[in-house]
């Protein structure tokens, strides 16, 4: 199946379970509120939006046909990708956890290691005076605090 | 004070000049850097906006807009490779005279057409947007309705290369609008109990994770480029790539013929910059005929393209300014910037804040001159950003990405949104789908939203109002054309490509 094929997939079972469940659900919550009134409730544009979804899904499923030469370009390089998302994904756990200024220097220290950047005084000055020029300019020009404790 | 002096004292303010310059030099930076896009220098931007006042936001904005569309053809002529996809077609003339040593002849030419084309288009706004929306004034909601309406489809229709795939990924944005409080009777849809979903997806990190993160991601599938780009403009003979005002002056007519397909590509939305450019340099191949060198270095080729993708700029504000309708994905950025700043965009801003219009027509002719004059001199510098590294840059743009999406509204989730945008948005870009409908598509939903349930509440549920209705049954005969002469496009594409491989075998 080629990488088309599966992503129509994936959003028309999305869509058939967006129509049927969570739409529904909306219904439910309009008539219990009392919001009989208007003809035309808070349903209408998700159920016409999820049907397109599904319809232009199920098309895309039905129509699309392999490129030669093209086989294998959607995974190409995938695993450094995901490693790249898994980073993303400690990224924002470290923000709530530990904060903006440790969760940021290990990020990119991390991203450094493991992609292995040549030059490690510049990968070492990056990971560190990035995060707390990013934070000084939030917090002090734009005064917006970034999550957790900071050095100034 | 009158609007247009209001507009001029607050453009003339130094914080508000000083914005437009960075954003001038930081978008001929970013622009220049491949990989890294208009779309993706916008919206790291937009975070900051929220913290400034309206007249510096669309400063900062614009300027990064236009310097950056410009910005892509630096690397197109000096490496082969577009920093901009809207400078793709000038990789064709470009990089031959690159080879040639006339680099930076190329370099200059290619501002000299920019600043050209976004001049034109700029006077076209000036002239038309006003127009527009005044007639636009007189729109009910059965009107807005359907014109929001057709803009779905006609982003959908003509955004990348499928019919299908365009639709489907404006249908997704649908989708996602609609995740939040409903606009009439604020019953939570699709929050999971979570308050702070009941205020919708922020557009922020939506925009940041569609455009940047989804950029680092595929970046990082390459392992993040380690190579300097080696460009070196201090050996070129300096005289052979002198450019006389004969010369420019008799490439008038191609930079006019380019301006003004870019510009009449600008004002339909969804098309953008990267079309308007190709079909700029085929009118400029084809009107040349025998006489030209196209492919092989020559100069027009370059013009066309630049003055084309830069006369988008322009003209894209036009329905973005008087029908509150994106022109393309910048624009929709731009578009949902001015609504985090209280402005309802549509062609009520001509009466409800015209400072904001001329601060706009400002901006657009003050970062248009200032490409020019910081651009022309600054070639060599320009040129220097080839020899960034990606491992040192992406990962400070993936930093930039989280304190942005961060900072939109204080709130981790949005960190969440924007990665959940970035995977969505790499998946789209490796299977050909295009992303600039689902952003326009999730910005345009609420107001559209909102007009369609105006209109059949008024009519009690009916649909009749939009059966008779002129506005409505014009648009859907554009739509019913558009997508008529798409299927025939496309048919016509599928078989000449069989024919090419069957006689390949």
């Amino acid at each position: 199946m080629t990488a088309n094929r599966t992503l129509a997939l994936v959003f028309v079972v999305a869509s058939i379970v967006f129509l049927t469940v969570m739409v529904p659900e909306l219904n439910q919550q309009q008539a219990s509120m009392g919001g009989g009134f208007y003809s035309v409730g808070p349903s209408a544009l998700p159920t016409f939006a999820g049907a397109m979804v599904l319809l232009f899904g199920v098309v895309m499923l039905f129509t699309d046909r392999p490129v030669p030469g093209e086989a294998g370009a959607f995974t190409a390089g995938i695993g450094m990708g995901l490693l790249q998302i898994g980073l993303f994904g400690a990224y924002a756990l470290g923000l709530s956890t530990i904060g903006f200024l440790p969760a940021s220097i290990l990020f990119l220290a991390a991203i450094f290691l493991i992609y292995r950047a040549k030059n490690w005084l510049v990968a070492a000055s990056l990971a560190l005076g990035l995060p707390i020029l990013v934070d000084a300019l939030l917090r002090k020009i734009f005064l917006v605090p970034l999550p957790g404790a900071s050095f100034f | 004070m009158d609007p247009l002096f209001q507009a001029l004292y607050g453009f003339a303010e130094p914080a508000t000049f000083l914005t437009l310059v960075l954003s001038v030099v930081i978008g001929l930076i970013i622009g220049a850097i491949p990989g890294l896009s208009v779309n993706i220098a916008v919206a790291l931007a937009v975070p900051l906006t929220i913290f400034m006042p309206t007249d510096q936001a669309m400063v900062m904005l614009i300027g990064l807009y236009g310097a950056g569309i410009f910005g892509g053809s630096v690397s197109a002529i000096l490496l082969n490779a577009p920093g901009t996809p809207a400078s793709a077609a000038t990789i064709f003339d470009g990089y031959p005279m690159a080879q040639q040593g006339l680099s930076t002849k190329a370099l200059r030419l290619s501002l000299i057409s920019s600043v050209f084309g976004a001049v034109f288009s700029i006077g076209l706004l000036i002239l038309l947007a006003p127009q527009l929306a005044s007639f636009a004034l007189g729109f009910g909601p059965v009107e807005i309705a359907s014109l929001l309406f057709f803009t779905f489809l006609v982003i959908g229709i003509l955004s990348g290369n499928s019919l299908v795939k365009g639709l489907f990924s404006a249908a997704l944005g649908m989708v996602l609008a609609t995740v939040g409080s409903d606009p009439m009777l604020g019953i939570p849809r699709f929050t999971f109990g979570s308050t702070a979903l009941m205020d919708g997806l922020t557009y922020v990190p939506l925009l940041v994770g569609l455009f940047a993160v989804a950029e680092i991601i595929e970046e990082a599938t390459r392992g993040f480029s380690q190579s300097l780009g080696k460009v070196d403009l201090s050996g070129e003979d300096r005289a052979a790539n002198r450019i006389s005002l004969r010369e420019i002056l008799g490439n008038i007519v191609p930079m006019t013929r380019a301006s003004a397909i870019g510009s009449a590509i600008g004002i339909l939305p969804g098309i953008g910059a990267t079309i308007a450019s190709f079909l700029a340099y085929a009118d400029a191949k084809r009107s040349a005929g025998s006489k030209g060198n196209f492919g092989n270095g020559d100069p027009r080729g370059v013009i066309a393209s630049e003055s084309a993708n830069n006369a988008v700029v322009g003209a894209t504000f036009i329905p973005t300014l008087a029908l509150g309708i994106p022109g393309d994905a910048v624009t929709a950025i731009l578009l949902g910037a001015l609504v985090l700043q209280g402005v309802s965009p549509g062609p009520l801003i001509f009466v409800n804040s015209p400072d904001i219009v001329y601060t706009i027509y400002f901006a657009l002719l003050g970062s248009t001159l200032l490409m020019g004059l910081i651009g022309y001199p600054a070639m060599r510098m320009l040129s220097l950003t080839l020899r960034i590294p990606k491992i040192y840059l992406m990962p400070c743009v993936a930093l930039v990405c989280v304190a942005g999406s961060y900072v939109a509204r204080n709130n981790v989730l949005d960190v969440y949104v924007m990665l959940a945008a970035g995977i969505l948005g790499f998946i789209f870009n490796r299977t050909n789908v295009p992303v600039a409908p689902l952003l326009i598509a999730f910005i345009i939903t609420p107001s559209f939203e909102e007009a369609l349930r105006q209109a059949l509440t008024r009519s009690r549920g009916s649909f009749e109002p939009f059966m008779i209705n002129p506005v409505a049954l014009t648009l859907v005969a554009i739509v019913i054309g558009l997508v008529g002469l798409t299927i025939w496009r496309q048919g016509k594409l599928r078989s000449e490509k069989a024919q090419v491989e069957r006689m390949g075998v």
